[in-house]
Formats: structure tokens, C-alpha cells, sequence
């Protein structure tokens, strides 16, 4: 932590009001507001705003909002009685289905591979006979039919068929490496539905099915919420980790302990098109900070770019080079605690980018 | 207040018990609701109902979306109170669930992409490309003379803080609303969101700082 004595403390600021800092930073920031007016008014401003958020108005509850409640809970009570019936008879309709394909898979492949793929030998053998037996029975060539026979089909010159591979067998092991990825592509389609329907596989939600599994993830959710928060914090990850991969910004440990100071800023970004947007921010975090990621967008937070201070200059002329607006911060960072480094919050919005 | 939670109470109380308030009102009535009384659970959402409207609607910030979302919240506590072990208080782990059920409907497509329009909108009304009001706060602070959170009246004050807390990222909004509008300790607030303690800090500390300047450029 920087000394609060010699820089304004922004951020301790805020926590200094809410009475949530330490002896010493706030022994610190006491020092620190005895000599400087500014920050005691920044103070008085932070503490007359926390009590008009505090004195904000909220609508009345709905009269009758308590009514509809216990209407929706009695309406809900057959959802045990489906769950009860439904999830088991998913689960049983799954496994029968995966134990088909897997039955399909032992049994079904066998009279494919030997349509498809003779044994070399045994292929020759039947051509030849095959092809002993016509010409025993007709001409060699026949080319094409005789005037008022019918046509029949069309069969090849001996010699030719001596020169060509009668059939060209398909190699067995690719073959089978393509049933096997249909049967597995199958297998794993089923589960991913079934899991989806049982709110373990995420998607876009769309449907009875899909609203059903996002009602079951979100109870999940809930129910994780009674867990200590340890605990609680562990089983939320688990079944959200797809969702975010990427650890919070704020919880990446820092190089310098807790000692780095954070003097974020924020920025304004209009896109035309979200994707590529974040898929560029993406690749600007990457390239100078090394830490970045969508998935806060996704949430409808800001993107976020944590830089180290060696980068931060030219991290900040890109991306107002790039269109980012209303960044309210110095082109450099004055010299000072290694430990700084740069939050810029990029606030992307959908519009129509200026020119 | 008192009266009127004693007759919430009184069809299910003993007439010669005095009534339980507080947490025992709740264990009491939990433990009733559990064993499938309807009418325990019916005073659990008399009791909490305000306090978890007031919640979801400083974080959705949305009339009808409070409505869907509260009503969802005190579906699954219903379900879901079988399995409430006591651990915590219930107004804990029902506020932490209204929280949540606040925040996963703002998570959904829908009401991203709404909310990503609102942030267009405000740029429409105010007729410029500059969107956001950090951008007027850019220009704004380089004016020394103006702190508006101190010349402004009450009700101009709270006229803004309205427009500027609907443009806030959701993720602050709904820590000033934890801590500021609800008076919850960090800890409490770190647990609720299932983030760290520090995350809350510096979250509070942008927020506020974003809502002030938002609040001072509006006052310009």
C-alpha cells in the first residue's frame, strides 16, 4: 500500500468512510486529510452521496405482489411431483440411448466394414468368380447392347479389369476412426442434451427445456448459497466454470503482494459490432498487459485492462488511437511505487462508432 | 411496526407465548414452514418481502423485472427451505438469494443487450457521441470551481443520483446498493457476491468516485 501521507488516497477514501480499514492506514489517511482540504472535501462529498444513495427512493412493493407469490408457489407445487418423475425418466432415457449406440456400435459396424472393405484376397476371388460366370454366360465385351436386347450393365474388358484394383478398399483403420468419431459425435451429443436438460450444461437459453435447465441452475444456485461461503464459493465455481474461465481481475494475485495500488480509469468505447470488438480488446490485453478478458462484458460490466506501469503510456495511446473515448487520465503516470498499475474499464456500447 | 408484525404472527402464535421477533421469529417460523405450514411461510413473506423488494429493485432498477424477480426468489426459497440447515440466519441466506436471483436476470441476454442499448440511448438524449459522463466529468474536473455535490438541493441531488445509478455498471450499482441503501459490512457484502473483501473495497471505491463525478458533470 502506498503511504496515504504522500499521495491522495482515493481509494482508502472510500473505505476510510465505511469505517473498513486497518489501525494503520486509517491511522494514515487521518494524517493525510490533517493537511490536505482537498481530500477533506472529497470526503464530505463521498459521504453526503452515501446518504443520498442510502435516502433514494424505492418503489412501494406491489399490494398485491405477496398474493402472487403464494399463487406461483402453489402452482409450482407439482414441479416436485415432475422432477420427481421427469429427471429419472431423463436419466433412464439417456442411459438407454447410449447404451444403444454403444450396442450399434459393436454389432451394426461389422456388416458395414465387410460391405465396404472385402478382406483383399477374399474380394478378388469373388470378382473373379463373379466375372468367370459372365463371361461364360455371353461375350467378353459387351460394351453396349445389341440392337433389341435390353441394356443391361455395362461390364468391362478383361484386361482393363486385370490392370485397375478390382476394388480399392478403403483403409480399415480410417474406416473405423470415422464410424468411431460418428458413434462418439452421437454419444456425446445425447449426453450434452440430456446433461442440458438436467442444468449441467450450459446454453443459450431458448425453449421449455432450456428455460426448465436455467430454473435448475439457477435453484442450484441458490441452494449453493446456504453452504458456508467457503464451501460456497468452491461448489458456485464448479458448475460455472465454463462460464468463467478466466480468474476475476481484482483476485489475480499481484507480483507486489497486496501492495499495488489500482488508479483506475474508465473509457468509452462504441462498436458496431460487439464479437470482434471484444475479440480485439482481447488481443490489445494480450499483447500489453497480459490480462484481460470479455467475459465481464458478458455481464454487462466494463472490459477491463490491468497494465504494469511500463506499458501504460503506450497501452493508453492505442487505445485512443483505436476510438476509445473519455479516458480522464495523465498520458503518463508520475514516478513513484512500482506496485501502480493501470485499471482502464472500457466501456463498450453498441451505437454507431464516430468517425 | 411491532403491532403489525404481532398480527402477522397472532393466528399462529400461542395465545399465552409472548410473540418471538427478530431471528427466533424466523427460526420459529422456518422450522413451522418446513414441516410444510403453509401459513409460517406465508408470514416469512409478509416479514422479508419489503426488505427483499428494496434489494432486487436498487440492483434491476426495473419495475416489472423486480416484480418477476422477487417472485422468483421466494418460489425457490420455498423449495428450496427443506434443505436450509440454519447455518446462517434465514434474512442472510434469503438476501443472499435475492442477490443472486437479481443478478442472474441481469446476466441474461436479453436484458444485456437492453441495458447495452440504454448506455446508446443516453448518448440519443443528450445529442452528443460522448456517452458516457466520464466524459463530461473529463472536462468537468479541469474546472475548480464547480462541486455540485455540495451547492445542489436535496431533490436535484437525488434526481441525478437516479439517472446517473441506471447508467452505472452493474457490478458497482449493486455494491453501493449493498453498502450504502442496505448498510452491509464488506464481509457480508464479499460473501453475498462471492468475491473477496479487497474486490469489494475497490469496487465501492470506483463506484462511488464514477457516481460522484457522474453526479458533478450532470451539474455542469
Amino acid at each position: 500500500m502506498s503511504d496515504p501521507t504522500r499521495e491522495h488516497p482515493h481509494e482508502l477514501l472510500s473505505a476510510y468512510l465505511d469505517d473498513e480499514l486497518g489501525v494503520e492506514e486509517r491511522a494514515g489517511v487521518d494524517r493525510h486529510l490533517a493537511d490536505c482540504e482537498a481530500c477533506r472535501e472529497d470526503l464530505a462529498s463521498l459521504r453526503r452521496l452515501a446518504g443520498a444513495v442510502a435516502e433514494e427512493e424505492v418503489p412501494p412493493v406491489p399490494a398485491d405482489l405477496a398474493e402472487r407469490i403464494g399463487a406461483r408457489i402453489d402452482a409450482a407445487k407439482v414441479r416436485p411431483f415432475r422432477r420427481r418423475i421427469v429427471v429419472p425418466v431423463t436419466i433412464a432415457a439417456t442411459l438407454a440411448a447410449v447404451g444403444l449406440v454403444v450396442v450399434y456400435q459393436w454389432t451394426e459396424p461389422r456388416p458395414i466394414r465387410e460391405a465396404r472393405q472385402p478382406a483383399p484376397a477374399e474380394t478378388l476371388k469373388q470378382v473373379e468368380r463373379d466375372e468367370l460366370a459372365k463371361s461364360a454366360a455371353g461375350p467378353a465385351e459387351t460394351l453396349s447392347p445389341r440392337a433389341g436386347e435390353p441394356a443391361g450393365p455395362p461390364t468391362v474388358p478383361p484386361t482393363a479389369r486385370q490392370d485397375r484394383p478390382a476394388f480399392a478398399p478403403a483403409p480399415a483403420p480410417e474406416l473405423q476412426a470415422d464410424k468411431k468419431a460418428d458413434v462418439a459425435g452421437a454419444v456425446e451429443g445425447k449426453e450434452k442434451a440430456a446433461l442440458k436438460s438436467l442444468g449441467y450444461v450450459s446454453g443459450v437459453a431458448g425453449g421449455a427445456a432450456d428455460r426448465a435447465a436455467s430454473e435448475e441452475r439457477a435453484r442450484a444456485k441458490d441452494e449453493n448459497a446456504m453452504a458456508p461461503p467457503a464451501a460456497n464459493r468452491i461448489a458456485a465455481q464448479a458448475p460455472a466454470a465454463a462460464a468463467t474461465a478466466k480468474p476475476a481481475l481484482d483476485d489475480v494475485a499481484s507480483p507486489c503482494g497486496d501492495r499495488w495500488v489500482d488508479t483506475g480509469v474508465v473509457g468509452t468505447w462504441v462498436v458496431g459490432d460487439m464479437q470482434p470488438a471484444l475479440r480485439d480488446l482481447d488481443a490489445v490485453a494480450a499483447r500489453f498487459a497480459g490480462r484481460g478478458s470479455s467475459e465481464p462484458v458478458l455481464r454487462g460490466e466494463p472490459y477491463e485492462i490491468v497494465a504494469p506501469r511500463a506499458r501504460y503510456a503506450e497501452l493508453l495511446a492505442h487505445l485512443r488511437a483505436k476510438g476509445v473515448t473519455g479516458i480522464d487520465a495523465p498520458a503518463t503516470l508520475p514516478p513513484g511505487d512500482a506496485c501502480v498499475r493501470q485499471r482502464i474499464s472500457i466501456q463498450v456500447v453498441l451505437g454507431t462508432p464516430p468517425r | 411496526m411491532f403491532s403489525a408484525l404481532r398480527g402477522i404472527l397472532s393466528p399462529m402464535r400461542d395465545p399465552e407465548a409472548k410473540p418471538p421477533h427478530g431471528a427466533a421469529a424466523d427460526e420459529a417460523l422456518v422450522a413451522r414452514a418446513k414441516q410444510g405450514d403453509r401459513r409460517a411461510f406465508d408470514a416469512l413473506v409478509e416479514r422479508h418481502l419489503p426488505q427483499v423488494w428494496r434489494v432486487v429493485w436498487r440492483v434491476v432498477r426495473h419495475h416489472e423485472d423486480t416484480e418477476d424477480v422477487v417472485q422468483e426468489v421466494f418460489v425457490s426459497v420455498h423449495r428450496a427451505l427443506a434443505d436450509f440447515r440454519g447455518e446462517a440466519q434465514f434474512s442472510t441466506w434469503l438476501h443472499r438469494i435475492a442477490v443472486t436471483r437479481a443478478l442472474n436476470h441481469l446476466d441474461r441476454a436479453g436484458e444485456k443487450l437492453r441495458r447495452a442499448s440504454d448506455g446508446l440511448d443516453v448518448a440519443r438524449d443528450d445529442g452528443t457521441t460522448a456517452i458516457r459522463p466520464e466524459v463530461e466529468r473529463a472536462a468537468l474536473a479541469r474546472s475548480p470551481a464547480a462541486n455540485p455535490l455540495h451547492t445542489l438541493e436535496a431533490k436535484d441531488l437525488l434526481r441525478r443520483l437516479a439517472e446517473c445509478l441506471r447508467t452505472l455498471p452493474t457490478p458497482w450499482r449493486t455494491v453501493l446498493a449493498l453498502r450504502d441503501a442496505e448498510s452491509m459490512a464488506y464481509e457480508e457484502i464479499a460473501t453475498a457476491l462471492k468475491i473477496e473483501i479487497g474486490t469489494v473495497r475497490s469496487r465501492l471505491a470506483r463506484a462511488r468516485a464514477s457516481l460522484k463525478d457522474c453526479i458533478e458533470g450532470k451539474a455542469a
